[in-house]
């Protein structure tokens, strides 16, 4: 606020007179809040929204990092669409099949696993300590401690199976058939006991205990009481869960990266694998753009569906729907 | 209506983003030309090919950038830039762009907006490339106006580096692929074999030699693989080597077409492709079955492998310090193959100067004073580099007497053949094709023959792509 000190003639006492600010209140109040989120939008601004806006540029260029970009069109859209580049579809389609095993199974283990360790039993504590481990795993170490108990040879899970009988067990990642199933397994044991279990065990623990009584008076037993009491009440978790698994399955990457490369023949190479390669290996920036939108759009285009969806099945209890 | 509406902030905003960024995008006022690229200049005082280089008087207070992609080279860089700044008053700044392929993105990107290192390294899988596209400065106006004398250099090498007969790079370290065989000598005289820890013990082997004692070194325990006889590469580096050695290659010497449908080539492969799958005398293939590869180095120093193949840095990986004496071994070259000759290709790390350094001079200073036998020697005893491509290094008495098998790669590098590269300069492309194409192979769910065609179509496909420009 300004003010203004101003000597009263007639006598010692100072009197404090307030300038008119040419800010209403509301303006004042409105600029302090912009000022204060300033840092985050101008980080926003020059770090996501304008890189996103060069890389749509970049997406109808020919460009190599360093090099003019030479404007042409949707030449890299029709090029990754249209079958030119014989490793998009197949890519896309990899992806889509991991996010198809890895969202059901990741989100329905997440839910049971939550559901386990919401119990009041002895140690419950303890147990969520060793389901969240594998998550704090740094994919690089899981990828490794994998690829070992991975190996056909000398592998411990070859080993076991050999002690249970079987003579040659699979060959895991070193073969194009089991080596997707076999990812889908580290992706599985990374995130089943991550973020995705402890909201749902947020989620549950915020069921009123009272339904379930009332439920269990009018003899409801566990099961039902689950299907018809829990699961409703935490429909926005899963939402919630779901939304962010698929766009975490379809953004898998690392574990290719560090546990397969893509292979063998091709079998883990996933989209974003395939643009991060077009980019940073093959120095075709201006595709890779094209590439990332294509993504980018597939994802919105999800979740946006996903959402027109979740009107049909989640129940807030406010009434509030996204 | 606010004063300040949210429309009116954010287009502020947007404003106060793009100066900066505009600024960054604009072009930079050109490069005064060099000395050294100015044809009227005289030529620097430095003498010819001398074992320290006095800086000129102009250099002093310079200060100049060498990337490198860190971790051994980057820890070797360090220590020579110290060396260099007490012997010249030359400041040189090591800068890590880390490890491969970001590494060559952000070269990229530096240069783009002018910030990149004056020294760059570079190897022969990107240098064309880069060089192509005008990144790097062209040595030869550097070299002419030192009086630098490349006599002393493997030809083969500076052919490596050059493209259209102009020189881009200087042959810092310098081997013949991955055409090195690292063996325990325990587990091959075990097999039968006369094998010591003198690689002149296996110089002999063919390929037939090396897949027997591969069969023979194969052992099971309680019906379980104990010890494998032989690892073999699956990667571009690698299999060029067995590729060399039966007469064959992926493309023509132009780099614009596939030779693929040679029974040379089909031999190789096949040679491979048995010792995977019917001789099972190999562990299982995968992502890290490279010459390189970690899960292969680990099986060797626990004498679960009785060789695998490498290359000039199998002496130190994983090197006495993990094999700790549990058995004899050393490194020998991969076999003479039916072609009378082992079929090694140069693979070179090159010391380059940027084509928008401001310090070309300076730079080169430094480029010339890396290629001394007196600077080269101790970093290559130390295990931290292969040898520069110039017989003063290759014959170094020292590095002959000390090193366990240098004698033999320096002979394999005066034979090898120059680096190949695709004519669009698509390597990294080319090498992930190969990686991928031939998996089903090494794996036994389909044969060469089988793979050949759809593998062609997909190699071809690079080729014929145009160059990154």
């Amino acid at each position: 606020m300004t003010s203004q000190l101003l000597t009263d003639r007639t006598g010692p006492s100072l009197v404090r007179v307030q300038r008119r600010s040419r800010l209403s209140p509301r303006a004042r109040e409105e600029l302090a809040g912009w000022l204060w989120t300033s840092p985050w939008l101008l980080g926003f601004l020059l770090f996501v929204f304008g890189p996103m806006l060069a890389s749509l540029y970049l997406s109808f260029t020919q460009y190599a990092v360093g090099s003019t970009p030479r404007v042409i069109g949707l030449d890299n859209f029709v090029r990754a669409l249209s079958g030119k580049d014989d490793l998009f579809w197949p890519s896309m389609g990899r992806t889509v099949e991991y996010a198809l095993v890895m969202v059901p199974i990741g989100i329905s283990l997440s839910l049971l696993a939550a559901t386990l360790l919401n119990q009041s039993l002895k140690g419950t504590a303890i147990y969520r300590t060793l389901f969240f481990l594998p998550s704090l795993t740094p994919v690089v170490a899981a990828a490794v401690i994998w690829r070992w108990l991975y190996q056909p040879d000398f592998g411990a899970i070859n080993w076991l199976l050999w002690q249970l009988g079987v003579d040659e067990g699979p060959r895991w990642l070193a073969k194009p058939d089991s080596a997707l199933p076999s990812l889908m397994v580290i992706g599985l044991w990374t995130s089943v006991g991550g973020g995705a279990m402890l909201i749902f065990l947020a989620g549950l623990q915020s069921v009123p205990r009272e339904l379930h009584d009332a439920a269990a008076i009018d003899g409801a037993n566990a099961w039902q009481r689950f299907r018809n009491v829990t699961l409703p009440l935490i429909t926005p978790t899963i939402f919630f869960n779901l939304v962010i698994g698929i766009i975490a399955a379809l953004k898998v990457f690392a574990v290719a990266v560090l546990a397969t490369q893509g292979g063998p023949n091709y079998a883990t190479w996933f989209f974003n694998l395939h643009l991060y390669n077009y980019a940073f290996q093959f120095f075709e920036m201006g595709y890779a753009s094209a590439l990332a939108w294509i993504f980018f759009l597939l994802v919105v285009t999800l979740t946006y569906l996903n959402v027109r969806w979740s009107r049909r099945w989640v129940y807030y209890e406010g009434g509030d729907r996204p | 209506m606010p004063i300040l509406s949210r429309r009116r902030f954010i287009t502020g905003l947007c404003l106060a983003a793009a100066i900066p960024v505009l600024e960054a995008c604009r072009q930079a006022p050109p490069a005064a030309p060099t000395a050294a690229v100015s044809p009227t200049s005289a030529p620097t005082t430095a003498p010819l090919s001398g074992a320290t280089t006095a800086a000129p008087v102009a250099s002093k207070g310079v200060e100049i950038e060498v990337a490198t992609r860190g971790g051994t080279d980057g820890d070797i860089m360090e220590n020579s830039v110290k060396t260099f700044l007490e012997q010249t008053g030359i400041k040189v700044k090591h800068v890590s762009y880390g490890p491969e392929p970001e590494y060559w993105a952000k070269v990229q990107s530096l240069n783009a907006t002018k910030q990149v290192a004056d020294v760059i390294w570079a190897s022969t899988g990107n240098l064309h490339n880069f060089a192509n596209r005008g990144l790097l400065a062209e040595l030869d106006p550097l070299i002419r106006a030192d009086n630098y004398d490349l006599s002393d250099y493997v030809k083969a090498g500076l052919d490596s580096l050059s493209l259209n007969g102009k020189l881009y790079g200087m042959p810092w370290g310098g081997h013949p692929g991955n055409g090195g065989l690292l063996y325990n000598a325990d587990l091959l005289q075990a097999a039968g074999y006369k094998v010591t820890d003198d690689p002149e013990s296996v110089s002999d082997w063919t390929y037939d030699t090396l897949k027997e004692a591969a069969v023979k070194a194969t052992k099971t325990k309680d019906g379980r693989p104990d010890v494998f006889g032989y690892s073999p590469g699956t990667d571009f580096l690698s299999l060029n080597n067995v590729l060399g050695a039966y007469g064959a290659r992926f493309m023509s010497p132009d780099g614009k077409n596939l030779t693929m449908d040679t029974p040379e080539f089909l031999a190789a492969m096949n040679w491979v492709r048995d010792i995977f799958v019917v001789s099972k005398a190999s562990p299982a293939p995968g992502p890290d079955a490279t010459a390189t590869g970690n899960t292969q180095n680990e099986l060797f120093a626990s004498s679960k492998l009785a060789s695998v193949l490498t290359g000039y840095w199998g002496q130190f990986t994983p090197g006495e310090k993990v094999i700790q004496g549990k058995f004899k071994w050393n490194v020998a070259l991969q076999p003479k193959g039916p072609a009378g000759k082992r079929g090694t290709a140069l693979t070179i790390n090159g010391m380059t100067v940027s084509a928008i350094s401001k310090h070309k001079d300076e730079a080169w200073q430094f480029v010339k004073w890396l290629m001394e036998p007196e600077n080269q020697v101790p970093i290559i005893l130390a295990g931290g580099s292969r040898p520069a491509l110039r017989k003063k290094v290759l014959d170094n008495p020292r590095l002959m007497s000390e090193m366990k098998a240098h004698k033999v790669f320096a002979k394999a590098i005066v034979e090898a053949e120059p680096w190949q590269m695709p004519a669009n300069y698509r390597w990294p492309e080319f090498n992930s094709t190969v990686s991928q194409i031939f998996a089903g192979v090494w794996a036994g769910t389909e044969t060469v023959e089988q793979a050949l065609p759809e593998g062609k179509k997909k190699l071809q496909a690079v080729l014929d792509k145009p160059a990154i420009d």
